[in-house]
C-alpha cells in the first residue's frame, strides 16, 4: 500500500524552494519588498484621484503579481531546472507533486500577506501627506490593502492557491519529446476559452453577473481537478529523456 | 541484484538504441559500460535507473519494477549523470537537504572521500566550484548515500590525472558486497584494474555481457610479431596486439580496448 508522508513531502519542498532562483530567503524578501513598494509607489504618484482608487490599482498589480507571474515564474524554474533534477530523489510521486504545488503556493501566499502589511505601511504614511485631517482616520482601516474591502485577503489567497494549480500547466513542458507543442497550445487555448466563456456571455448580455459568477467558480473547481489530476498522470509518465 | 529481461528502447520508432538486452547485475561487482558516443551507454544508465521506460521488457530491483519508482526503490538507487548542476547554496545546506532521503547516508565517508579529493567540507558556494570539483563533490556524495545500486555516467570526464587514481581508490574502499556500481565511460585505461565486468555497446544495439576473470581464463591478451591464429588481431609498434584462445594456464590481464574492438566487430560474441 502506498502511503504519503507529509514530513519526506515537506522535506522535499524545503529542497525545492532552497534550489529555486531565490537561493537565499533574505534576498527573495528583500527583492519582494522592493516590488511590493514600487506596486505602492507607482499608482500613488501616478494615479489620479482619491487614495481609495490608488489602493485598488496597487491592489490590481499585486493581484497580477503574486497569481500569475509568481506562480509561472517558480512553475518554469521548478519543471525545467529544479524539479526535474531532483526525479530521482527518494520520495512518492503524490509526495513531489505536493511539494511542487506548495513551492509554487508559498511565496505567492507569503508575498500576499507581506503586501497587506507593506503595502498598507506605505498608504497610511501616503494618506497622512496627501489627504486632509478630516479624511486621514488610521483607525478605520481604510488603509489595509484588501482588508479594506472586507473578506478580500482571503479570496485573493485563495485565487493565489487556485492560479498555483499553474504549475500544473508548466509539467506538460516535461514531456520534452513525447509532447506536441501545438497540441499543447490548443490545449492551452481550451482552457483559456473555457475559463472566460462565462464571462464573455455576461458581456454579450447571454447571461447575468451572478450567473456568471457561479458559472465561472464551477468552472474554475473543475478545471483545477483536471489540473491536479492530468498533471499527476504526466508526472507519473515522465521520462528524461 | 538488477534484473534486465530483454529491455529493448528507442527514442525513435523502429531506431532501437538498446535491443533485446538481458542479463543480470549482481551484488559486489562493477560493471563498465562501453560504447562509441551515442551508442546508448546513458540510455542504458537512464533504464535502469527509471528516467526512461524500456519499450519493452522490464528492469526489476528486487522484485520491484524501477519504472514505477517507489520510495524503497529510489531508496536503492543512485545515479550520477555526466552533467549536472549545483545550486548556489553551501556544501552542508545541500547535504542537509538531500542527505535526510537516504536512510542508509554516511558522513564519515562523505567527509573521509571530499578530505581525500581535497575538496573542503566548509565550501560556501557550490556554483562557484569548477568542474572537476564538482564532480568530487557529487561522487563523494554519490558514495556516502549507500545504495544498492551506484550508476555513474562517464564519471571521470573533467578529471586531472591524479584524481582519477583517487577515484578509483574511493570506490575500491567504499564498495562493498552488497553494492552494484555501473561506470560508463570512454578511456579503458581509467577503468582496468577496477572493474570485475564489461558491458558493450555493439552497433546495432546489442550488448556484450562478460565478466573479466571468465574472459580472462577463456583468451589470452598479449603483442605478436604476427596476427596468424589470433581471434582478433591490431597492428601496433612491432607486430600485432591479438587476442588468442588460452591454450596455456598463464594469466594474463584482459586488455580492455582490444576487447571492445573485438566486440565491435563481431569478432567475439
Amino acid at each position: 500500500m502506498k502511503t504519503f508522508s507529509f514530513r519526506r513531502m515537506w522535506r522535499f519542498c524545503r529542497l525545492l524552494l532552497e534550489q529555486m532562483c531565490f537561493c537565499s530567503f533574505g534576498k527573495a524578501a528583500a527583492v519582494m519588498l522592493a516590488v511590493i513598494v514600487f506596486c505602492c509607489l507607482l499608482p500613488l504618484l501616478a494615479v489620479d484621484g482619491a487614495i481609495q482608487e490608488k489602493m485598488s490599482v496597487t491592489e490590481e498589480l499585486i493581484k497580477v503579481l503574486v497569481m500569475f507571474i509568481l506562480p509561472v515564474t517558480y512553475g518554469l524554474a521548478m519543471s525545467g531546472g529544479v524539479l526535474v533534477p531532483n526525479l530521482m530523489i527518494p520520495a512518492g510521486r503524490g509526495e513531489k507533486f505536493a511539494a511542487a504545488y506548495l513551492a509554487a503556493a508559498i511565496p505567492g501566499a507569503a508575498v500576499a500577506v507581506m503586501a497587506v502589511i507593506i503595502g498598507s505601511g506605505v498608504y497610511w504614511f501616503g494618506g497622512l501627506l496627501m489627504t486632509t485631517d478630516s479624511a486621514h482616520d488610521p483607525g478605520t482601516g481604510q488603509y489595509l490593502l484588501f482588508v479594506r474591502n472586507g473578506a478580500a485577503l482571503w479570496r485573493t489567497l485563495l485565487e493565489v492557491c487556485i492560479s498555483s494549480t499553474v504549475i500544473a500547466m508548466i509539467l506538460p513542458v516535461l514531456r520534452n519529446n513525447g509532447y506536441r507543442k501545438p497540441g499543447f497550445w490548443f490545449g492551452v487555448l481550451v482552457y483559456l476559452l473555457v475559463l472566460f466563456a462565462p464571462a464573455s456571455m455576461m458581456m454579450a448580455g447571454v447571461l447575468s453577473r451572478s450567473a456568471a459568477q457561479v458559472s465561472t467558480a464551477v468552472i474554475s473547481c473543475l478545471l483545477l481537478a483536471v489540473n491536479v489530476w492530468y498533471s499527476c498522470f504526466l508526472m507519473k509518465r515522465y521520462e528524461l529523456r | 541484484m538488477l534484473e534486465i529481461g530483454n529491455v529493448s528502447f528507442g527514442y525513435e520508432k523502429n531506431v532501437p538504441v538498446v535491443r533485446n538486452l538481458s542479463c543480470r547485475l549482481q551484488e559486489g561487482r562493477i560493471y563498465g559500460l562501453l560504447g562509441m558516443n551515442g551508442a546508448g551507454k546513458t540510455t542504458l544508465l537512464k533504464l535502469l535507473s527509471g528516467l526512461l521506460f524500456p519499450d519493452s521488457g522490464s528492469i526489476i530491483l528486487d522484485g520491484k519494477d524501477v519504472s514505477k519508482r517507489s520510495v524503497e526503490t529510489l531508496q536503492k538507487i543512485f545515479y550520477m549523470p555526466s552533467e549536472f548542476r549545483f545550486p548556489g547554496i553551501s556544501l552542508e545546506k545541500l547535504i542537509g537537504l538531500q542527505s535526510v532521503f537516504y536512510p542508509y547516508f554516511s558522513l564519515e565517508i562523505l567527509m573521509d572521500c571530499l578530505e581525500s579529493s581535497g575538496i573542503g567540507s566548509e565550501v560556501k558556494d557550490l556554483g562557484k566550484l569548477s568542474g572537476g570539483q564538482k564532480k568530487k563533490v557529487m561522487l563523494a556524495f554519490a558514495l556516502s548515500v549507500r545504495t544498492n545500486i551506484l550508476l555513474m555516467d562517464e564519471p571521470l570526464d573533467g578529471m586531472d590525472i591524479p584524481s582519477r587514481d583517487i577515484f578509483r581508490k574511493l570506490l575500491v574502499k567504499h564498495t562493498d558486497e552488497s553494492r552494484t556500481v555501473v561506470i560508463s565511460g570512454h578511456r579503458t585505461q581509467d577503468m582496468e584494474n577496477l572493474l570485475t565486468d564489461v558491458l558493450i555497446f555493439r552497433k546495432d544495439g546489442t550488448v556484450f555481457a562478460g565478466c573479466l576473470e571468465e574472459l580472462s581464463g577463456r583468451y589470452s591478451f598479449g603483442v605478436d610479431r604476427t596476427g596468424a591464429g589470433a581471434v582478433y588481431a591490431e597492428p601496433c609498434p612491432g607486430g600485432f596486439r591479438v587476442i588468442r584462445e588460452k591454450e596455456t594456464s598463464e594469466d594474463t590481464d584482459v586488455d580492455l580496448e582490444m576487447l571492445f574492438n573485438a566486440v565491435r566487430k563481431g569478432v567475439i560474441r
